[in-house]
């Protein structure tokens, strides 16, 4: 029988869900394969679904792209549990095997945890798309050796004065800046570079002759087009559409300054950066670049366009990322609703560990977390609100 | 004549890595009708597999119908593919 790595306090955690839910429970379970062996490192409890009965789940969509957004490169969501509330036998149903099927086609390994609240079974796709039955190895899994990508380049946006002119056209600014943007990077992303400590990296170097000793980060620069010139600063020409601009005089130009870190996970240490390319591409320029540039507020007057900031939390000994704006009144106008669902969210999972026994390990790496997300919620209107439950969190899990 | 292919990107976000696949199509083509071939793709079965731009808003039947080049202008040229996830 196959194996996976999870740490007994999410089958705990689980099956608590499900004893106080009267309807179905649905949560993914979060972690990365190595050696064809699943990892689970943690679980995100799904709180708004699209239908709830007692008979099946729909987790609600937004749900799921928020998780999956904030999760970093190489650690994801890998499998799914849900419960068959006062179900005297655990089984996986009809329904359970379609969805199970789908999601083994998008990570092979994927898991499907089915409790009732008080048994609990196990199950990944089988030969002729048949579910089997496989096997916990209670542990708490250690988390990858990761790096840090960074990207900076300063893009000149120069926008035909058509578009800022036409009511239509500047509600969707934003939407076209990505669109300009991503065509640019794509087209240029053969190009691009990796730099160590101010030296070029070859594409077919191993990442691991690069790692530093344990407690130290690898930080690594990303070039992208312009590898042999001087020139820094990029410009992207916005038209309106069907005309091209000719004359300087036809457009303005506003300055886009990318500032960028994220962490890239390593399945194995053995791996080539050219093996990661793609891997990368994907994280900065999907994940990041853009999500930052469609969530932008353009300043007209200073000719600036404003990216959200990254700010990075330990979720399990994990690092999750999540966007900010320096300038408080950008927060409230732009991220503030959507950071405010999210850290409600990423707080009240920890409302199920509360009738658990937890080690003291993670009992400091919730405190860690709570502390951080007390930081990152400081910047927002709704502090004390958050602040509030953080407080009550910390005493019923004794966290000292 | 034949219209100049546009580029859409659809992005996976299941598993342990998040995926981009570039994909070619005809601007005046309807979301709708690639749909089935993204599917395949990713392996996401019909039932269970929904659109969202990069804010989170769900595509609707009605947008799927529209022609790309209006999803583009409206929503930006990248996609996240999303498994529904359904259990019973």
């Amino acid at each position: 029988m196959k194996l996976f790595k999870i740490s007994d306090i999410f089958i705990r955690a689980i099956k608590n869900q499900a004893i106080n839910s009267k309807n179905e429970i649905y949560g993914w379970l979060l972690g990365y394969e190595r050696e064809n062996i699943p990892h689970i490192l943690a679980i995100f409890e799904c709180k708004s679904f699209d239908h709830q009965t007692l008979i099946s789940a729909v987790p609600n969509v937004q749900e799921f792209q928020e998780l999956s957004s904030f999760l970093p490169q190489g650690i994801g969501p890998i499998g799914i549990y849900h419960s068959h509330p006062f179900s005297s036998e655990i089984f996986h149903s009809h329904t359970d095997d379609s969805t199970l099927i789908s999601l083994s086609n998008q990570f092979t390994n994927c898991i499907s945890i089915v409790t009732n609240g008080q048994e609990i079974n196990f199950y990944q796709m089988g030969k002729n798309n048949k579910t089997k039955e496989v096997k916990p190895k209670f542990n708490q899994p250690e988390v990858l050796n990761y790096f840090i990508l960074r990207f900076e380049e300063e893009v000149g946006v120069k926008i035909d004065k058509l578009i800022i002119d036409d009511n239509n056209d500047i509600r969707n600014l934003n939407v076209k800046i990505v669109n300009d943007i991503r065509d640019y990077y794509e087209n240029m992303w053969k190009d691009s570079q990796f730099i160590i400590n101010d030296k070029p990296v070859e594409k077919n170097d191993k990442v691991s002759i690069y790692l530093p000793k344990k407690d130290k980060i690898l930080y690594v620069s990303l070039r992208i087009g312009n590898l042999n010139s001087r020139k820094k600063k990029v410009d992207i020409i916005i038209n309106k559409e069907g005309k091209a601009v000719t004359n300087s005089n036809e457009f303005i130009k506003l300055n886009l300054k990318i500032e960028t870190e994220l962490p890239i996970y390593l399945k194995h240490e053995n791996i080539q950066f050219e093996q990661l390319d793609d891997t990368i591409r994907t994280e900065l320029l999907s994940n990041n670049i853009l999500r930052k540039v469609f969530d932008s507020v353009i300043d007209f007057k200073k000719n600036q366009i404003i990216l959200p900031e990254d700010y990075f939390l330990q979720y399990f000994g994990f690092l999750i990322r999540l966007i900010f704006f320096k300038e408080p009144s950008y927060n409230e106008h732009k991220l503030s609703k959507t950071n405010k669902e999210i850290v409600y969210k990423l707080i009240s999972q920890f409302n199920t560990f509360i009738d658990l026994e937890l080690s003291e390990n993670y009992k400091d790496i919730i405190k860690r977390f709570l502390m951080e997300v007390k930081e990152f919620s400081s910047k927002f209107s709704w502090f004390e609100e958050v602040n509030n439950q953080i407080k009550f969190l910390t005493s019923n899990l004794m966290l000292k | 004549m034949t219209p100049e292919l546009s580029t859409i990107y659809f992005v996976n976000k299941f598993g342990t890595e998040k995926r981009q696949i570039p994909f070619p199509v005809a601007p005046n083509i309807r979301l709708m009708d690639v749909i089935p071939e993204i599917s395949k793709k990713f392996g996401i079965s019909s039932q269970n597999i929904c659109i969202a731009n990069m804010g989170g808003q769900v595509l609707t039947e009605t947008d799927l119908l529209s022609p790309v080049v209006e999803i583009v202008n409206k929503f930006g040229n990248s996609f996240d593919i999303i498994d529904r996830g359904i259990v019973g």
